[in-house]
């Protein structure tokens, strides 16, 4: 493979700050890779790339131009290289692959496939086409119309996935999942310990599996879905409230039942975690709003102190997640359907 | 009591940073003091053979295909040759993450070391190059897929599962050292919370070893504990 080096030590000794553009030539996909720093990502309508990058004076910023794409990385004369963010334009159709250790990476207006790789940031995503895969261990994950295969892995993130389509596979052993507004013809989640929601339409033949152990599982129906819903919980409960009526099901096996023809499959399986069906705009249907998560604290009564001192030490984590039910008078006002109750 | 050299220090010095009257002031020191003379020595003989190291090692692409080939896995299309490159970087000390000074102190360069020699074996190799959402072996239990879900996982406890996920977790305990505190406890929670969800299915399944229901959720959870070790061992080997 032919590489011409491109700007290679820019600004090496003369200050912190990098800024060139050039043209793209024959190059369909941008690779950056950064140890510690941001990289935020824009697009345009010219056959041109241009970076921009904040850095120390021991590092430089290198750019290797081959046939098909440019690669973009901080390095320093030895060692590693500080902190670097960047901030790229790029055509807008060009391919993505973006991977920043400690630092957040954002995307706007995408209009390739995007393969992003963080392992402490948040990730935000707004476009993307083809194949848009996100790996992360901690931060939040937000995708927003992207169209294509979509997979999310991620160790402790939050994964929120809305104005979407095509295919959407996400996991996480801790973070919540949300799709919201999600056209999707196949989907398949699951969260170890925190909650599953959907919210949007059902294909015709499409599958569509949520799983969680631990957490809820909140599935939001249209009134014209058609599907088979085969729901399963070892511990937890089922309940849907489509019929009109609320309808609960015993956990430890399997209930299926079918609404308006029956053509999408719908799964959903929990350990010990609640398995809601909810008519959409019904009561609780409302998707969860993102909080922000650091480290997860503990709730630790063994620092409770009984001296004179009052050096206490509570470390809490709430994970709320009530269903209120609602008045007469409210349902009568607002809803047509009986509102879920527990 | 003379005031010892500091690490960063030491390290200003390897990379020609320091000033002719600095230069000048740790060499009188070093002449003076053993415990700075060793320090220093040791750090520059590490710093040297870090530096003789290739820059990058790459899996070749049909590793993987061999080795699937082998165990019998299925999973979701690859998306692109990036997931079989492995980069070995000279390693850093761990600032925190906001601090723009990186230096690398001598325990971290041992761990380091002994990390790079444990990447090198076959196995794990496999795993950091896995597809995301590989489902791993075993043909022990055959688990027909209920539905239309794709992907859906057959049983992870087959031997070459638990091989990998032995590695791994030898790695990551390993590499500790170079993690940031916050990574090295979120990965830790992670793992905990995976393996409590475990550790519940296997007591359900062993009251009722023939539902189809625990076993797919036993692979699909185990099958993420290898995703987050994977991630995890990644995350030591970008630091090295």
């Amino acid at each position: 493979m032919n590489s011409v080096i491109i700007g290679a030590m820019l600004a090496l000794s003369m200050g912190q700050q990098t800024d060139t553009t050039f043209a793209v030539g024959s190059s369909e996909l941008l690779r950056v890779e950064t140890m510690g720093g941001s990289i935020t990502v824009g697009v345009w309508d010219r056959d041109e790339v241009r970076v921009q990058a904040e850095h120390s004076r021991r590092t430089y910023i290198s750019i290797d131009r081959s046939r098909h794409s440019i690669r973009v990385e901080s390095e320093a004369r030895r060692g590693p290289a500080n902190l670097v963010d960047f901030r790229i334009t790029v055509p807008r159709t060009f391919a993505l692959d973006l991977e920043a250790q400690y630092g957040d990476i954002t995307i706007d207006g995408a209009e390739g496939a995007i393969e992003v790789e963080t392992l402490q940031g948040d990730v935000s995503i707004i476009g993307g086409r083809g194949t848009i895969r996100v790996s992360a261990t901690m931060g939040t994950i937000l995708i927003d119309g992207a169209e294509g295969q979509i997979d999310i892995e991620s160790s402790m993130a939050d994964i929120r996935v809305v104005n979407s389509s095509g295919e959407i596979y996400a996991e996480t052993a801790a973070g919540t999942i949300v799709l919201e507004n999600v056209t999707p013809t196949a989907v398949d989640v699951g969260s170890t310990g925190g909650r599953v929601y959907y919210s949007g339409t059902f294909e015709p033949n499409g599958t569509y599996f949520f799983g969680a152990h631990g957490g809820s599982i909140t599935i939001v129906v249209p009134d014209d879905a058609s599907a088979v819903f085969n729901l399963a919980t070892v511990h937890g409960s089922i309940s849907s409230n489509l019929s009109g009526e609320v309808e609960s099901f015993r956990g430890g096996r399997r209930h299926e039942f079918e609404i308006g023809g029956g053509s999408a499959l719908i799964e959903a399986e929990t350990y010990g975690g609640r398995i809601r069906i909810l008519r959409r705009g019904s009561e609780g249907s409302s998707a969860p709003t993102q909080r922000r998560r650091g480290v997860r604290q503990r709730d630790d009564m063994a620092h409770f102190d009984l001296d004179d001192k009052h050096d206490f030490d509570f470390d809490f984590d709430f994970d709320l997640d009530f269903d209120f039910g609602a008045t007469l008078e409210t349902a009568a006002c607002n809803y047509s359907s009986v509102p879920l109750v527990y | 009591m003379t005031e010892h050299v500091s690490m960063a220090r030491m390290n200003d010095a390897l990379d020609a940073l320091l000033t002719a009257a600095e230069t000048d002031a740790l060499e009188s020191h070093i002449l003076r003091c053993s415990v700075c003379r060793d320090d220093y020595a040791r750090l520059s003989e590490t710093v040297t053979a870090l530096r003789g190291l290739a820059r990058s090692a790459t899996v070749p692409d049909e590793a993987w295909a061999g080795i699937a080939a082998r165990i019998g896995t299925e999973g979701r299309a690859k998306t692109g040759a990036a997931d079989a490159d492995v980069v070995l970087r000279l390693p850093t000390g761990m600032a925190p993450p906001r601090s723009r000074r990186l230096f690398f102190s001598v325990p971290q360069l041992a761990a380091a070391a002994v990390v790079v020699s444990m990447l090198s074996a076959g196995t794990v190799w496999m795993a950091l190059g896995a597809p995301a959402g590989a489902d791993f072996p075993a043909a022990e239990v055959a688990l027909e897929p209920l539905g239309g879900a794709a992907a859906r996982a057959v049983s992870t406890r087959g031997a070459r599962y638990v091989e990998v996920v032995v590695e791994l977790e030898q790695i990551l305990e390993e590499g500790r050292a170079v993690l940031a505190p916050e990574t090295l406890v979120t990965i830790e929670e992670s793992l905990t919370i995976l393996e409590a969800a475990i550790e519940e299915i296997r007591s359900a399944l062993a009251r009722d070893p023939n539902s189809d229901l625990l076993l797919r959720m036993l692979a699909n959870q185990e099958r993420t504990k290898l995703g987050v070790l994977r991630r995890a061992v990644a995350a030591v080997q970008a630091q090295i």
